[in-house]
């Protein structure tokens, strides 16, 4: 069983803000599905497979392609005299 | 039949059936009867491509310019699409008219459509029940007669699954058949972009002008799909997996093995085999799909991407604010999930686990298709079910996965197929074959469809 402090680091971690009842119905679904898919312990053997088709790695022509630093401004949210704005990272 | 007429009289369907069905996030009629202008001057003058006169709709976390590309989320509401998808850039090219962008669950999270953020869409076939999902939009606007076809994704069914519901021809292609670039991904390993369609034909050109490498896609096939011979039914070795049919309801599985016996009946050879793994499946898929799609998610953090953060608070905060009011429970949920056996200390006896598990797999369907030319069985284990049956039971609604999730877990072509309905509502076989083998499956449904499985 999952406790909530675990599942409090984890929604941390995932950048979610759960309240106590989400937290609460998170264990619950937690318990309920991880509970159905621990029998995935019983499997034996078999390699670490991430991906099923053999990717080569095919390497492309070194171009130079035009693009509008404004286009990419543009996708941005917010922007102010040219520069992107975003949340502080540093207290 | 004339592109602009044929455009119109869809448009009418639209109009009057839309609101009951609910298939479309976004309809453009406008840009579809000025395209299908172009493309009838183009008929006469005769030079057309390949898709000339066909109506397509495209599921709405594939990128159309200058369109919303929502994912049926809050968090992408007001996201409208730079550039376009390889996919979309291709079939404009052959002149395909889109009419329309296609309702889904929201991040492709959810098995019938009931879980977009706008609006949820129904069965045409009975109006209370799901069409399906992820792509239930896709498959309903095909099914209700608002397009000809349309392009839809698949991660672990969700085209096959909304196909069998819907009654229509469905497909996903090899993994790497399809270039990925311009769809949003869910589950990168496991997402493949395939069609939609009102009869095999339309189903196939479609898929031969989507697929084929792609150098903004580097998983694309570099030698592509390989033209396999197809000689007809007889002598084909059709392997059917005892593990199918387990946990499948009893009418389904009745009509999946008339299916069956109708190809027996034709000269298929019918071999009873085994793949022991699939009993796994649905766990294998939804911890590998929980794993990516976390991932996948990380990019929502309202800078770049989703609603607007708010740049004053601290990051952690801004973000968190940000991720916790545009996605929906299901969407957290296998965020939380994904994150949390991905964690160093959980990893091993999950994530890992599951890697290996998927290997495992693989290697029992390569053993299979060693001795078969096709593996055939239900595609749902299950007709449609009741609007909000499987609501607030969330592992209820993975296992009926059981059955699609294989064909992404080994990366391997399957398509479906309408084979017979209970009461009202289509029943749906499966066809896979071996990686690269898309056109095999594809001749394989066009036979099936001749010689009488339909609805």
């Amino acid at each position: 069983m999952i406790d909530e402090k675990t599942l409090r680091n984890v929604a941390e971690i995932a950048r979610l803000k759960l309240n106590d009842d989400e937290i609460l119905k998170m264990k619950e679904d937690f318990g309920v599905i991880l509970g159905h898919f621990k029998k995935i312990g019983e499997i034996e053997g078999g390699d670490e497979t991430y991906y099923v088709v053999d990717v080569a790695h095919e390497l492309r022509e070194d171009s130079v392609s035009k693009t509008d630093a404004n286009d990419i401004r543009k996708l941005f949210n917010r922007s102010r005299d040219g520069y992107l704005l975003a949340p502080k990272s540093l207290e | 039949m004339n592109i602009v007429k044929n455009v119109e009289r869809k448009a009418e369907r639209i109009r009057v059936e839309e609101p009951k069905i609910g298939a479309f996030i976004d309809v453009f009629v406008d840009d579809a009867l000025r395209d299908a202008q172009i493309v009838e001057k183009k008929i006469l003058e005769g030079r057309a491509g390949k898709l000339a006169g066909l109506v397509i709709g495209i599921k709405n976390n594939i990128c159309i310019a200058g369109k919303r590309a929502t994912c049926a989320s809050k968090m992408l509401e007001n996201y409208v699409a730079p550039y376009s998808a390889t996919v979309v850039e291709r079939i404009l090219k052959e002149d395909g008219v889109i009419i329309g962008t296609c309702n889904m669950d929201e991040f492709a999270c959810g098995s019938d459509t009931t879980k977009s953020a706008f609006h949820i869409t129904r069965n045409p076939h009975d109006l209370e029940r799901v069409p399906g999902g992820s792509s239930g939009g896709s498959a309903a606007a095909v099914a209700a007669g608002f397009v000809d076809a349309s392009l839809g994704s698949d991660t672990g069914g969700s085209i096959r699954c909304p196909a069998s519901f819907c009654g229509v021809p469905g497909f996903k292609p090899t993994y790497g058949a399809v270039s990925r670039y311009g769809l949003i991904d869910m589950g990168m390993s496991l997402d493949q972009i395939g069609p939609l369609a009102k009869n095999v034909k339309t189903l196939r050109i479609l898929f031969s002008v989507i697929e084929g490498r792609d150098d903004r896609d580097a998983t694309t096939l570099g030698r592509g799909c390989m033209k396999r011979e197809w000689n007809g039914l007889k002598g084909l070795k059709v392997g059917v997996p005892r593990e199918f049919f387990e946990g499948c309801d009893e009418k389904v599985s009745e009509r999946v093995r008339d299916g069956i016996g109708l190809l027996e009946s034709h000269g298929a050879k019918i071999m009873n085999i085994s793949i022991p793994h699939a009993r796994y499946s649905v766990p294998i898929y939804y911890l590998l799909m929980f794993a990516e799609f976390s991932s996948a998610m990380q990019r929502y953090d309202g800078m770049r991407y989703g609603l607007p953060a708010d740049v004053f608070q601290s990051l952690v905060d801004a973000v968190s604010a940000v991720r916790d009011s545009a996605f929906g429970v299901e969407v957290k949920r296998r965020i939380m999930l994904g994150t949390y056996i991905t964690m160093k200390e959980y990893r091993d006896a999950w994530y890992t686990k599951t890697l290996r598990a998927r290997g495992l797999l693989q290697r029992e369907f390569g053993e299979a298709f060693s001795k078969c030319d096709i593996i055939v069985g239900p595609a749902m284990p299950c007709v449609a079910w009741k609007i909000g049956e499987k609501s607030d039971n969330p592992i209820e609604m993975y296992l009926s996965d059981m059955l699609t999730v294989i064909a992404n877990i080994v990366g391997v072509p399957a398509g479906v197929m309408p084979c017979g309905k209970i009461g009202s509502l289509p029943v749906g076989i499966q066809f896979h074959a071996k990686k690269r083998e898309d056109y095999f499956v594809l001749d394989l449904m066009q036979e099936f469809e001749d010689i009488g499985g339909r609805l």
